[in-house]
């Protein structure tokens, strides 16, 4: 469970996060929606501490982050970013296993379940010794998101991970998250600037504008119930299809 | 052409000590360089000031003419390997420096960021990627660092640490081009194939390279070891080592001092020559890395001793000087000096002194308004060279002043008839001059005698009676024709000593 509690973000004179409080369940694949410098990156990016609230408090499972190990706590949160950032200089297989290394596993059977997963994600035996600037990108994408996975983390962070990619692999990689977060019983926290793909992917939707989350609900209630009238121009497409 | 191909041949194992030293040299600073500005790069290139600080004062060490760095460090370390590595490895530190934090500054934020996410710290994320995707850059950098080191090591031939550049710095002695040559194109074709070398490393992987030069650190050690087993190797205690200073006068007379030590007893002699200047030697003697070598008495009372004593013009005080107060000082044995003597001189062409029956300094006086002189910038400034000539020989005539080699030129032209020179330098018979006598004492005795080191002596006592059979021989007209045949007829200085060794009588 992830709360946050008051929490804000100001940096010199800007507020890129007024004060703000809500809670993510276990198992719950929520997505942060809005135009860009809305706040849903930094917002994200408090959950695993690359960025630190101003002020206000983060709990992670009951306890404030500031009491967990910052290192063992990364180790269990996956982080997916938008152009996969594979390490260039590594193979699949290399980037696949580096929290394991980074953990001082046991390699032989992490090597294991990173080649299941590749195969789960849809990637042959082929690839696994394939440098990333050799793949494709929806092919990096899947990469990176076993890369992700193999701390077998309780919480995935995916920062906008299919904006770069063509529509077609957009599906697709779009089907393959919900089904290993089912699978896997994964909290999802999900950025996009997409409100079809939000719509899509999203138990529930975080929708925020300048700073401040106006709306936090399930998809259907968004379209149904929009909060305001920015969250209403905002779904304006899906609002009309409906 | 031809030249070149012989001299290489004959100096061939001359040329393998010099490759070795300049290897060891460049290798040593070059990785003591990487040492230093890798992990400083790592340490700061995220930090913008810091950063900008450190490369603008690698920077400007680098625009330090090496020559004039040398000079500035000799008095605070001394000649010889130490000062030639400090240079070196201040002048690598900045392509290094450059090349580690632009590495590292290229490398894509998103990157980090993941490394961040991931749990990393610092120093997994250097290991991890940072490093190996800076690896290109920041090897261009070794690169160029290297390139330098190699050519600049020419220089530490000047400071006594040996190298190529030996074979550069004698051959400008000599006037020999193809020992320049010989130095300048081994030094340049092993740039570039240390050049080629690191290209190939630049695109390996982490672990290739550092395996590459882990390798090269133990070749390294390797090659120190022969030196740092004296007692061990076959230096036994019957070899005596003998250098011989800059130049074809002292190359001869060591040679001499080979052939009557070997001659005349069951040692052996090595022989080091063109070992450097004067206080290279002064202080390799007095460490014991070599046994003996020619030293002059007016440079011992003038440059070795810590109290100079009064300046003399009688050869046998400042001989007794030089002995009696360099045994006090140091405790090394000089023995009997020879008959001539290498002092300043003054020499006008054949021709001119016939003409006008010049035979000493003071007969000058009457031909003063004929006079055509030329003078080394330091002759003409010191008290007992020009000025002496005004005080104590009442000359005075106007004169030019000009590069101690231009000299010769002029008066072989005809442009000058009256020069300064060492009294045995090979090119006054080249250019046909004489030596005036100087009847007034003017210039400060120079004799040349063995300087031994503290207690070879008392080792073998026979060298006393088998050196000083020197004594009292070798004009100075002599040693000038010897000069000459092995500066100017290309004969080899043992040939030269033989010869007049045989001449004299002095080999039993």
């Amino acid at each position: 469970m992830i709360e946050f509690k008051n929490v804000s973000k100001k940096y010199q004179e800007k507020e890129v996060l007024k004060s703000q409080s809500f809670t993510i369940e276990d198992g719950e694949f929520v997505v942060l929606v809005g135009p860009s410098g809305s706040g849903k990156t930094t917002l994200l990016k408090m959950i695993n501490r690359l960025i630190e609230p101003t002020s206000g408090e983060i709990l992670i499972d009951k306890k404030p982050q500031s009491d967990l190990d910052l290192r063992q706590m990364r180790f269990e949160m996956g982080y997916v970013l938008q152009q996969a950032s594979l390490f260039p200089n590594m193979t699949v297989i290399e980037n696949a296993l580096i929290i394991p290394k980074l953990k001082r596993a046991d390699l032989t059977q992490a090597t294991l379940d990173a080649k299941k997963l590749l195969h789960q994600v849809g990637l042959d035996d082929q690839a696994f010794n394939k440098y990333p600037n050799q793949l494709s990108g929806g092919e990096q994408q899947r990469v990176g998101i076993v890369r992700a996975l193999m701390g077998n983390p309780k919480i995935l962070l995916m920062d906008e991970p299919f904006s770069a990619l063509d529509a077609i692999t957009k599906k697709e990689l779009q089907v393959l998250i919900k089904d290993l977060q089912r699978k896997l019983q994964l909290t999802v926290v999900f950025v996009t600037h997409d409100t079809t793909e939000a719509l899509k992917l999203a138990d529930r939707v975080a929708v925020l504008h300048q700073g401040e989350l106006v709306q936090f609900a399930k998809p259907d209630t968004i379209i149904k119930k929009p909060a305001d009238a920015f969250v209403a121009d905002l779904f304006k497409e899906e609002i009309g299809h409906a | 052409m031809h030249n070149l191909i012989q001299t290489f041949i004959e100096r061939k194992s001359d040329w393998v000590q010099a490759l070795i030293e300049h290897l060891q040299i460049s290798l040593l600073s070059l990785l003591i360089a990487i040492v230093i500005a890798v992990p400083l790069g790592m340490w700061i290139y995220h930090r913008q000031k810091a950063a900008e600080i450190s490369l603008q004062i690698s920077g400007i060490l680098q625009t330090i003419p090496s020559l004039a760095l040398l000079g500035l460090l000799i008095p605070l370390v001394g000649i010889g390997v130490v000062p030639a590595l400090i240079a070196l490895i201040l002048y690598a530190i900045f392509p290094i420096l450059q090349g580690t934090i632009t590495g590292l500054q290229g490398i894509d934020e998103n990157l980090k960021e993941a490394g961040t996410a991931f749990g990393m710290n610092r120093f997994e994320r250097l290991r991890y990627f940072e490093l190996p995707l800076a690896l290109p850059v920041i090897v261009a950098g070794v690169r160029t660092s290297a390139v330098m080191i190699i050519g600049t090591a020419t220089l530490a031939a000047l400071i006594g640490a040996g190298g190529l550049g030996t074979f550069i710095t004698l051959g400008i002695d000599r006037s020999n081009q193809s020992l320049i040559l010989l130095g300048a194109i081994s030094s340049a074709i092993l740039a570039v194939l240390v050049n080629l070398g690191l290209k190939l490393i630049e695109k390996a992987k982490l672990k290739t390279i550092v395996v590459s030069f882990g390798v090269m650190i133990l070749a390294l050690i390797a090659s120190y070891l022969p030196a740092a087993m004296p007692q061990l190797t076959d230096k036994n205690n019957d070899t005596i080592v003998i250098a011989g200073k800059l130049g074809a006068e002292p190359d001869i007379l060591i040679n001499m001092y080979k052939e009557l030590i070997e001659n005349d007893s069951s040692l052996k002699v090595e022989l080091k020559p063109n070992f450097g200047k004067t206080d290279f030697l002064y202080q390799a003697l007095k460490s014991k890395k070599i046994d003996i070598y020619p030293e002059f008495s007016g440079t011992i009372t003038s440059s070795l001793l810590k109290n100079p004593p009064k300046t003399s013009t009688d050869e046998a005080t400042v001989y007794a000087l030089a002995k009696s107060k360099i045994k006090q000082q140091d405790n090394l044995d000089y023995l009997k000096p020879m008959k001539y003597q290498n002092t300043y001189a003054i020499a006008v062409p054949e021709k001119f002194a016939k003409e006008n029956n010049l035979k000493k300094i003071s007969d000058l006086s009457r031909v003063q308004d004929q006079l055509k002189a030329g003078f080394s910038a330091e002759f003409a400034d010191r008290k007992d060279g020009y000025l002496g000539l005004e005080s104590k020989y009442n000359l005075k005539f106007p004169y030019q002043t000009m590069e101690p080699a231009l000299r010769y030129q002029a008066i072989g032209k005809g442009d000058l008839n009256l020069i300064d020179v060492y009294s045995t330098d090979s090119q006054i018979k080249q250019n046909h001059l004489v030596v005036l006598q100087d009847d007034q004492k003017l210039f400060p005795p120079y004799q040349g005698a063995p300087l031994l080191r503290e207690g070879l002596l008392k080792q073998h006592p026979e060298l006393k009676k088998i050196l000083n059979k020197l004594a009292g021989k070798i004009t100075a007209e002599q040693m000038a024709t010897m000069n000459y045949e092995v500066d100017v007829q290309g004969k080899s200085a043992k040939e030269v000593a033989h010869q007049y060794l045989m001449k004299n009588h002095l080999l039993k």
